[in-house]
């Protein structure tokens, strides 16, 4: 029977979602921060011209990075929204059902408490199903979390690369080394971003799966 | 819940009231139930705290599948707040209230229920052989509002008019109409805020043969004392928090 709702609490759900959004806004701005850069990393490969031809497909990677994180941390957000919204409802769902099997404690001796019976077993119904469907609500927002990390994936390498190729582009050897220092350092911090966004989710699934 | 039935001839009328558990701070309701054959209308139903204690006191006297019908007669928490509560055992009955609050009433958690807006001039429903008709009471202290008047008990449900702040143990009914006045005197002088809604009103009422004049809180009036009621609240000015 559920009683006082704890660990579980959507509240705690709301909060997770309100703050995994807020993380993934930072994660945003670092985003469109390297598609910033890569504008740069640009121009000064041009400029350096022969000297950094294997610099192009390097850039190319990192813009098109940065727009596959900007367009996940978009869907992210909209779906911890709906994560959120869907909480609310179980909440509902499960603070009726409490109350309903309180009635019927209290109504035992009463000569029409059988006719709430279908009601509380539609209830009981609901509440699975709406736990069941909370669940699989946050794991798809985990599954769009590990989605970021597959497309960084790649930001480790490239800025070893990127280093080899910087090594010869002469003059502009110093300036190519900031766009990789610079990808490594982004890549690293939405790496952290997204860890700590896992890990809150991965607390809500558990008090999700052991309540009751 | 204490339950008390104020008619019982062919139909019958319940009033629920006086929570011994109700939580402090939260003013004590009276909830109505009027029970034709196989079915049944709530009047008021109360606010979610009430909520629970209200239908285990329900299950006593009628079948949740018999309530067909709800009523509110304005938006309030405390006329209606348990409305999301309800519609889980009441999946297929109708919520009657002003066409005024129709939209507002769905923030209190309720997504399905069907709701038959009631139009200014008010209207009548029909439970079996009974035949309730919703009379127009807007600004009471509502700016859309109703009572329920039922001229076979000659009842008449009258919302927040006719209400008193008193104790949580006080008796159903009036027993000394002049002491109950201090009781009703600031509600409806703060409460109810315009004279000419209530002249309207009590104009309206007058044309009523009512035995029982029942509130939405405190105790009910019978007999004279719902005419010594309609005497003094029209000579009551009202609306007093512009001086
Ligand atoms: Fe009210
Ligand atoms: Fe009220």
């Amino acid at each position: 029977m559920p009683t006082a709702v704890q660990t579980n609490s959507p509240e705690n759900i709301l909060i997770a979602a309100a703050t995994i959004t807020s993380e993934l806004s930072k994660v945003r701005k670092i985003a469109r921060e390297m598609s910033l850069g890569v504008m740069n990393a640009k121009a000064i490969s041009s400029r350096a011209g022969e000297a950094a031809r294997g610099f192009q497909p390097i850039t190319d990677f990192i813009d098109e990075m940065a727009h596959e994180v900007m367009q996940l941390v978009t869907k992210i957000s909209h779906q911890a929204l709906r994560l959120s919204r869907f909480a609310v409802r179980r909440n509902h769902i499960r603070k009726t059902l409490g109350i309903y099997q309180q009635v019927i404690q209290k109504a035992g001796d009463a000569p029409y408490s059988h006719s709430l019976d279908p009601v509380i077993a539609k209830l009981e119904n609901d509440h699975v199903e709406y736990r069941n469907q909370l669940i699989s609500n946050i794991r798809t927002l985990k599954s769009l979390l590990d989605d970021i990390n597959y497309s960084t994936r790649g930001a480790q390498v490239i800025s070893t690369t990127s280093r080899v190729e910087a090594s010869q582009a002469g003059e502009y050897r110093k300036s190519l080394e900031v766009v990789a220092d610079n990808l490594e350092q982004a890549s690293e911090k939405i790496r952290l971003q997204v860890k700590n966004s896992q890990n809150r989710l991965q607390d809500v699934i558990s008090s999700v799966m052991h309540e009751d | 819940m204490k339950t008390t039935k104020i008619y019982d001839s062919g139909h019958q009328w319940y009033v629920f009231a006086r929570d011994p558990e109700k939580v402090e701070g939260i003013i004590d309701t009276n909830q109505y139930m009027v029970k034709a054959g196989s079915r049944a209308i709530l009047l008021d139903p109360g606010g979610i705290e009430v909520f629970a204690a209200m239908l285990t006191a329900v299950l006593h006297h009628a079948r949740v599948d018999e309530i067909t019908d709800l009523f509110a007669s304005h938006q309030d928490p405390d006329i209606i707040s348990s409305l999301g509560l309800w519609e889980q055992a009441l999946p297929d009955a109708t919520l009657h209230t002003p066409w005024l609050w129709e939209s507002f009433l769905r923030h209190f958690g309720s997504k399905n229920i069907k709701i038959k807006p009631i139009a200014d001039e008010g209207g009548t429903i029909e439970l079996g052989e009974v035949k309730l008709q919703f009379i127009p009471a807007h600004y009471l202290h509502a700016s859309g509002n109703f009572h329920v008047y039922d001229p076979q008990a000659r009842i008449l449900m009258s919302g927040d008019v006719g209400a008193a702040l008193e104790a949580p143990d006080a008796p159903m009914f009036v027993d000394d109409f002049e002491e109950h006045i201090d009781k009703m005197k600031m509600f409806h002088q703060r409460w109810m805020p315009s004279n000419r809604a209530k002249q309207d009103w009590i104009q309206r009422v007058r044309q009523l043969n009512i035995d029982i004049m029942a509130p939405q809180h405190g105790r009910l009036f019978k007999g004279e004392d719902v005419q010594r009621f309609l005497d003094w609240f029209e000579a009551l000015p009202v609306g007093n928090a512009i001086a």
